[in-house]
Formats: structure tokens, sequence, C-alpha cells
């Protein structure tokens, strides 16, 4: 790549790291609230899911640049489906009334983000774009 | 439209319905959500192409079909590695692609700033034309859906 050429696909892919660990973070809580019957938590599930949904239809607009970039093949895949799985268990959560089948329990996520290290994967690459900002 | 209960249905397929062939679980967990998801699939095509081009649609009714979309994925998901494996019947992973982006394109069509991301016509086609997906739609009674 040229130095004036922009990287889609390395932004793409922290946009989704940074959307995803985002995610990961605020759907315990609202799983919670609307267990407790807040409705509320059903309207904010589902900005969280805009912001996943985006990220998802981006990563296919690049996504041949996104597997270029990144040097293990299971990254990429592995996000993906953590953040499809995310966002169908908060599009269950908006729905009205909110729908169980699609829900993920703590422990479901706990599990799909420890495979492979994605967890630490995307801890780093959240860290290293914020402390770029700071 | 007519909602699709997916666990009623992944039951009734379950039971009702047996996949030929040997009795791998595996290949008999991909074949029934294919299977349902042909149905959700159809249903919410059809949804698509009726709410794409409206400048402002229900959310209630976006949501409730992706909710649809988002149970039987949930529910596929649970085995991904059973729809990694290429098998006779195709690329199941192709269904899945459909749906995915499907979802992801009913929850953006909620909020004006996001609708542009959103599936096209001709993208929306270019996943309905994948070999396994136009496949089980084929497949699909003439009761089953509208995914024309």
């Amino acid at each position: 790549m040229s130095g004036d050429e922009y990287d889609w696909g390395a932004s793409a892919t922290v946009e989704t790291a940074v959307v995803v660990h985002d995610a990961l973070r605020a759907y315990p809580a609202l799983l919670a609230r609307r267990e407790g019957g807040d409705e509320a938590a059903g309207r904010e599930a589902l900005e969280v899911a805009r912001r996943l949904s985006a990220a998802g239809r981006t990563i296919v607009l690049f996504r041949e640049e996104i597997e270029a970039g990144i040097d293990s093949v299971n990254t990429p895949y592995r996000t993906g489906l953590v953040m499809l799985r995310l966002t169908c268990a908060l599009v269950g959560l908006a729905a009205d009334p909110w729908d169980q089948r699609a829900q993920l329990s703590p422990a479901e996520l706990d599990a799909l983000v420890e495979q492979d290290g994605l967890g630490d994967w995307l801890i780093g690459m959240v860290q290293a774009v914020r402390e770029a900002a700071e | 439209m007519t909602r699709v209960d997916v666990y009623t249905e992944l039951e009734r397929v379950l039971e009702d319905d047996p996949p030929p062939g040997p009795a791998d679980p595996r290949i008999h967990h991909v074949l029934r959500h294919v299977s349902v998801g042909a149905v959700v699939l159809a249903e919410a095509v059809s949804a698509y192409r009726a709410l794409q081009g409206l400048e402002a649609s229900d959310s209630t009714d976006l949501v409730a079909t992706a909710a649809d979309i988002a149970a039987l994925l949930q529910s596929a998901l649970q085995d991904t590695d059973a729809f990694a494996e290429p098998w006779t019947g195709g690329d199941p992973l192709e269904f899945i692609d459909a749906l995915e982006q499907l979802l992801y394109s009913f929850v953006l069509l909620t909020d004006d700033e996001h609708r542009s991301l959103a599936l096209r016509s001709d993208e929306l086609q270019e996943l309905l034309s994948a070999p396994t997906v136009a496949s089980a739609l084929r497949d699909l009674p003439p009761d089953g859906g509208g995914s024309g």
C-alpha cells in the first residue's frame, strides 16, 4: 500500500474490534435489566445492535482487505461469529415482547470470547486505539 | 406477514420429517436449520423488499422480523463447526451468510443514519442466487414464503 492510500481494511478491523468490545461489555447488564422488566434496556440494546450491524455490513464490504491484513485466519472469522451471535442476542432484547429464543447467557458469551484468544486480541486492539487517541 | 415460531418449526421438522441418510447429528443439525431457515428467509426477503424502499418504517415490525432471523441463527450457530464443513447439499455457510446480512440490514433500516449501509436490491439478489440458498428456496412448498 502506498503512503497516501487509506487502509480501509485496517480501519474496518479496528472499528469492528472497538464496537464488539463495547457491545460485549454492555450485553450482560442489558440482559439483566431486560429480565428485570426494564423496557428502556430494549431500546438501548437496539442502539448497540445498530452499531454491530453497521460494522457487520462494513466487514462484508472490506472482507478481502481485512483478511489480507490479519496474520491469524481465525481472528476475523471468530470476531464475525461473536459479532453475529451478539447481534442476535441484542435484537432479541430489543423485540417487544423480548425474545428469549435469541439470547446468549453470559457464560455462553464468555466461552465464545475465550476461543482462539479472541478476547485478548480485542482488548489489545481497543487499548491501542484508545491510547493513540489520548 | 406470517410469523414463524422457529423453535416449534425446528421440532416439527425433527419429528415429522427426518432427513434421509446416515443419522449424523451434525448433518441433521444443518439440515433442520436450513429447512426451517428457508421459510424464515423467504418471509424475511418478502418483508425486506416491501420495507426497504420506504423512507420511514415501523421499527417494531423490523425488529420482529429480525428477531425471527436471530432466533434461527442463534440456534443454528450453537454448533458452528457443523456449518463450516461442506456437505452434499452444498455450502451451508452461504445460507448463514444470507441470513446474517438480512439480519444486519433489518436492524439498519430502523435508523435513518444507518440505512444506507443496508443491503441493496442487487446485493440481496446475489445472496439469494448462491447455490445452497437458491436450492433451499426452490424446495419450499408453494405457500412457504414469498422470496420471488
